[in-house]
């Protein structure tokens, strides 16, 4: 792939959540990302950026916040770094979901961080209490994808 | 850029086909939500949704389904996936749902579904 460097701010309305994916998968299709590799980096950015507006930013009324997106491309890596100021999130506290507990339950929410551990290679999340929280997500392309 | 479309088309027999297109996101999903429970609310509980011209499906929009088709099933109904486009069959996949949802390629499969016929 190309290496690029590409960054997209964006305020906490999930109307935005469109033109995020549009901004990945154009970034990815430039670098000459795999078209597979890129839907799933697609879904998994849509699915944080979602979380970030329904969870970090709960407290604070559409479109009073920002979340920063970087997605860099270089060699067979995929990086995207999300940062935002709301509340930090533990993911210890995190347990994969059990769908059909889910359909039992009725519950509609919760599968967001499945999907991404599902789709991308490495998840990190770092906070800086009051300042920042910031998400890696890296996905390797196998060689296979590349050819 | 379209958000979500739904066209809905009766097919007697208490079933009813839905035509999504566009995305099923986490802005979009609450129209979704809504449509079925109007149909829930008219009794109507075999539901077809043709996802042939859906684009793009998160977690959020499958959370619709996820969450209603134990009502759906409990009033003898059920929901079923029309031609799910491919990015959406990969989603499907990933949150494991072609084991619970029944998918199938034809009006005709779906209504057999419900032990109707076309």
């Amino acid at each position: 792939m190309k290496e690029m460097k590409a960054y997209l701010v964006v305020s906490n309305e999930t109307k935005n959540l469109a033109t995020v994916r549009e901004f990945v998968l154009n970034t990815l299709k430039e670098a000459g990302a795999p078209a597979s590799c890129a839907r799933q980096v697609v879904l998994a950015v849509d699915e944080a950026v979602s979380n970030i507006i329904r969870h970090a930013y709960k407290e604070f009324s559409s479109g009073t916040r920002t979340i920063d997106i970087t997605v860099l491309t270089r060699g067979r890596c995929v990086e995207v770094i999300l940062r935002d100021s709301g509340k930090e999130f533990d993911p210890a506290t995190y347990q994969d979901p059990d769908i059909k507990e889910h359909i039992r339950q009725r519950k509609k929410y919760g599968l967001g961080l499945f999907l991404i551990r599902k789709v991308m290679d490495e998840v990190k999340y770092v906070f800086k209490s009051g300042v920042e929280n910031e998400l890696r997500m890296v996905k390797y392309i196998n060689a296979e994808e590349e050819s | 850029m379209a958000g979500l479309k739904i066209r809905m088309k009766k097919l007697g027999d208490g079933a009813v086909l839905l035509v999504v297109s566009g995305y099923l996101d986490a802005h979009t999903f609450e129209e979704m939500e809504k449509v079925m429970e109007r149909l829930f609310d008219a009794n109507i509980y075999k539901i077809i949704v043709d996802m042939s011209q859906l684009s793009y499906i998160s977690s959020a929009g499958a959370g619709v389904f996820i969450s209603k088709v134990g009502q759906a099933t409990e009033n003898g109904g059920n929901i079923v996936f029309l031609r799910p486009s491919e990015p959406v069959m990969e989603v499907f996949d990933l949150l494991g749902l072609t084991q619970i949802f029944p998918i199938v390629y034809s009006e005709k499969e779906a209504l057999a579904q419900f032990g109707l016929a076309p």
